[in-house]
């Protein structure tokens, strides 16, 4: 590792080159800056890692049965598992997918598992991205530039290749195919991710998309080719639901496909994932995916979540009420980081009206202890600093579900600070996984 | 082979225009830098005159500094370089991450010659970037569609600029027949009347006389882009 | 049982041609048990082609697209259906319409509205819950006021409530909110009754697992002289026409309907 950091000006260099970049909008304008990158990697032990696996893999098959089920016979909330509240009324179900059922009954391909690890060493699960979890091709590139600034690191220490990452989302894109051409479909240049989107359209040998070059006609999807048009059997979608169809989905939406519902409903494209996968990923269902594990699978769930409770259950609330300066509470009406607040950060004021906002309606919030999250080491000139760093893992699901050997480790730029997202100017590691 | 977007084509094709432009602006300001170190002033009022582009500056210096490397001066060499990267930025998977990176690199140095003091050495070194970038495209590019494209783009913007500066004519004629080799190669189509027209030119070009008339057919040689 | 002939035209008159228009329609009879389609014909123009679909309410769509350059579409859905409340048949409502939408969202006032309403005294009689419908019905068509041009295609249940007027839509998503806060589960049903003019909008409720249907603008229950074209939880589930396509236009769209009963021949 210590060899590998010397290098971090010449890895620099290789991330500068290859313009390992994301984008984001100050004031309107759109810049794109380089992602930080730290050398010092994130390591996982074999064992670990294979609890980790087992774990994630039972997880977004869960995830899965679960989706299938909300959209088909809703088996689980007739068994009082899940409230029906909880899923009909979160904002990503969708009742243009109800009895939809997508190519092989796979919703969510791709799956981003957020995990923090405790001081004590636990980890937990603090949110499930099955929409359109970016950030793979980040530490997808970062190791193969690795390899180069310093080939000695790879050699001494047993890593888990991850550069296969590209023909592991092949074959999940080929395993749902209908017949013809994969795409991956970009709302554009001016997407914080668009780096993501072009460089696995390369490694997955996929034709990277946009609105326009796409068309939808007698319930077939073509691409627009200059000499003759080709159909379309898989698109890899890189814009979230809300957009992806005008004449299903919101009437203003020009990124999106439109018509292209009528393909999908006749079963004659893919879409990765699949529509309506919001309705598995809220943060209200959040709280029921160790019980969805239990009820589909039949097994106990091995990952657990950050210790979360529902007010909308009377003894949850009277906990919640009694602890509430030392919770965080999340407002389920709200989508990815918005609407999370640390109770003890508010004034009293602020925190008797959202105790109040809770107490009125118990079914909109949801509250969780803190997880004092572990701190990783990031090298600076000056010498190394402790940050909070959390990890994104990357699930497929083609012909089984399996878990990408590697993945995003993010840390906040500032000590102390939990947020570790990249538009709040953190940074990067990559993640080893260790063959034994 | 696949069929290819037309919005890929054209960016292929603009690519090349736009990587030709900046090679020989650089060319250029490389010998304009050079006289202004202490020959006579390069006459940037004809080049603007030429090249028909608004002459905003306000003395050789200034014209240096801002041809070169003002962002905001949508003429400017910078400007042109960073029109071939957003081309080239959304045709990753098409030309290859290998291949773009050459020209982000160049995109690189060039910001960093903006705030160096001897430009001309990073400005070779941008050369150098957009000359790796040409080969290795040229083998990166399996689809000849594409790669063909991309040749036609340098073709057209180098014929251009010769008949516009009145620069490197003695290769007017070779560039005239390279260009005529590669547009058999790319699906793009052609406009027959001005086609012809070149062809007719192309032996005895008289750029200062045939002018308008050649900027006029290699401008819109190609109707789809 | 009725035998109805019915016809059904939309007009869009575009300022300047627009092209690549996609287009999903809502026009043709929805079907159920209650509802036989006896004969069906759809002309659109300019010529297009389009496939017919199913949505996930069971409504009929014709979903298609022009690429060409054009100045006016025309949608002319016309046939006959049979009608006959004998035919039905239970049929368990999806609990997504017992849940309310951002159209059919109550504020205060509205949940103050369907309280005063009172409760269904027994959710399992038929009768208790069929008097209820028409209580609530009733009780919406005395508290508005009918007034076209009042409220537009976004106004919601509770500002249509607030201003105390709007037109069958608003009627309608009133009904539904108050439905739905008793437990009720409502559907809106956008169609066609008896006569010529616009299109009508009303509400079926799950009546012991049979939905009825109640008309809050005309004050009666739905009979079977009314012809659904699409069902679903509010209007923006139901629209007649959605379409995409390119080009900065004004848009004028002309509708013209009639439903006249079956004379053989």
């Amino acid at each position: 590792m210590e060899s590998l950091v010397s290098h971090t000006a010449r890895i620099n260099d290789q991330l500068a080159r290859y313009g390992v970049k994301f984008g984001i909008y100050k004031n309107g304008v759109f810049n794109e800056r380089l992602f930080p990158f730290d050398a010092i990697a994130r390591v996982i032990s074999a064992d670990e890692w294979r609890g980790l696996e087992r774990g994630l893999i039972q997880r977004v098959d869960a995830l899965n049965a679960f989706l299938k089920d909300v959209y088909g016979p809703q088996e689980i909330i007739h068994d009082g598992v899940v409230p029906e509240d909880f899923v009909l009324s979160s904002p990503g179900y969708l009742a243009s997918c109800i009895g939809l059922m997508p190519p092989k009954g796979i919703y969510s391909h791709i799956s981003g598992i957020d995990l923090v690890q405790s001081r004590e060493g636990e980890w937990f699960v603090l949110e499930d991205n099955l929409r359109v979890p970016s950030g793979a091709s980040y530490p997808l590139i970062a190791r193969a530039l690795c390899r180069r600034c310093s080939p000695d690191t790879y050699r001494q220490n047993d890593i888990v290749d991850n550069r296969g990452y590209g023909s592991m989302l092949r074959e999940v894109v080929d395993n749902v195919n209908c017949g013809g051409i994969n795409v991956i479909f970009t709302p554009g240049r001016y997407n914080a991710a668009y780096f993501e989107h072009s460089f696995l359209a390369e490694q997955t040998g996929a034709v990277l998309a946009e609105a326009g070059d796409l068309y939808v006609e007698n319930e077939y999807v073509y691409y627009r080719g200059f000499e003759k048009d080709q159909r379309v059997g898989a698109i890899y979608r890189r814009i979230s639901d809300e957009y992806l169809d005008p004449t299903t989905f919101l009437p203003e939406s020009v990124i999106g496909i439109p018509n292209v519902m009528s393909a999908y409903r006749a079963g004659n494209v893919a879409i990765i994932n699949a529509p309506g996968n919001g309705a598995a990923d809220d943060k209200g269902i959040y709280y029921f995916v160790p019980k969805m594990v239990e009820y589909y699978l039949g097994e106990k769930a091995l990952l657990q979540n950050a210790p979360t409770y529902l007010p909308f259950y009377p003894d949850d609330l009277a906990y919640v009420m009694d602890n509430f300066e030392r919770l965080v509470i999340k407002d389920t009406a709200e989508a990815g980081g918005y609407g999370v607040v640390f109770a003890s950060n508010m004034d009293s004021e602020a925190r008797e009206e959202l105790r109040q906002k809770v107490l009125t309606n118990p079914r909109r919030w949801i509250a969780q202890e803190i997880v004092d999250f572990t701190e990783l080491p990031v090298h600076l000139a000056e010498g190394d600093v402790l940050r909070k760093a959390d990890l994104r893992v990357f699930v497929l699901t083609g012909h089984e579900t399996s878990v990408w050997p590697s993945g995003l480790t993010r840390y906040s730029r500032e000590a102390g600070n939990a947020i570790v997202n990249s538009s709040q100017g953190g940074g990067f590691k990559d993640t080893w996984i260790l063959s034994h | 082979m696949d069929s290819i977007a037309l919005s890929k084509l054209d960016r292929l094709f603009w690519l090349g225009r736009y990587i030709e432009r900046t090679l020989i602006e650089i060319d250029i300001m490389q010998d304009a830098y050079d006289q202004s170190i202490d020959g006579p002033a390069f006459d940037y009022v004809e080049f603007c005159q030429r090249l028909e582009i608004p002459n905003a500056y306000e003395g050789v210096d200034d014209f240096i500094k801002k041809f070169l490397f003002d962002r905001k001066d949508p003429y400017s060499v910078i400007s042109n370089l960073n029109y071939a990267y957003d081309n080239a930025i959304v045709l990753r998977e098409s030309i290859s991450s290998a291949a773009l990176s050459y020209i982000q690199m160049a995109v690189n140095i060039m910001e960093a010659a903006a705030k160096g003091v001897a430009p001309m050495l990073e400005l070779q070194s941008v050369t150098d970037m957009l000359y790796a970038f040409r080969s290795c495209s040229d083998d990166s590019i399996l689809d000849m569609d594409s790669r063909y494209t991309l040749k036609c783009g340098y073709s057209v913007e180098r014929i251009d600029m010769y008949v516009r500066l009145g620069h490197h004519l003695e290769n007017l004629r070779r560039e005239f027949s390279r260009l005529n080799h590669r547009m058999q190669c790319t699906p793009l189509r052609r406009d027959g009347e001005k086609l012809m027209l070149l062809l007719g030119l192309a032996p005895n070009p008289d750029p200062e006389n045939n002018r308008k008339i050649l900027l006029e057919c290699i401008e819109g040689l190609f109707v789809d882009v | 049982m009725k035998l109805l002939d019915y016809s059904f035209s939309t007009t869009i008159d575009f300022s300047s041609p627009v092209r690549d228009h996609y287009f999903v329609l809502r026009c043709m009879p929805s079907p159920s048990h209650t509802l036989r389609v006896l004969a069906s014909n759809l002309v659109i123009e300019p010529e297009m082609r389009y496939v017919r679909q199913t949505d996930s309410y069971g409504n009929l769509m014709a979903v298609g697209r022009k690429a060409e350059e054009h100045a006016r579409i025309g949608y002319h859905s016309s046939g006959t259906v049979r009608i006959d409340f004998n035919w039905a048949q239970p049929d368990v409502p999806h609990p997504i319409f017992r849940h309310s939408t951002p159209l059919t969202e109550p504020d205060t006032a509205l949940f103050a509205f369907a309280d005063h309403l009172g409760t269904v005294e027994d959710p399992y009689d038929v009768n208790a819950v069929d008097n209820f419908c028409l209580h609530a019905m009733s009780g919406v068509h005395e508290t508005m006021v009918y007034a076209p041009g009042t409220t537009t295609i976004a106004t919601t249940a509770a500002e249509a409530f607030a201003a105390g007027r709007g037109v069958c839509q608003d009627f309608s998503h009133i009904l539904i909110a108050a439905l739905r806060q008793a437990g009720v589960a409502a559907r809106y049903v956008s169609g066609l009754a008896l006569g010529e003019g616009q299109t009508h909008a009303w509400v079926e409720a799950s009546v012991d697992n049979f939905w009825y249907g109640y008309d809050p603008t005309r004050n009666q229950a739905v009979d079977e002289t009314y012809i659904p074209l699409a069902r679903g939880r509010d209007w923006s589930d139901c629209p007649v026409e959605r379409g995409s396509f390119v080009g900065l236009v004004d848009q004028i769209q002309t509708v013209h309907m009639s439903v006249k009963e079956h004379v053989e021949q």
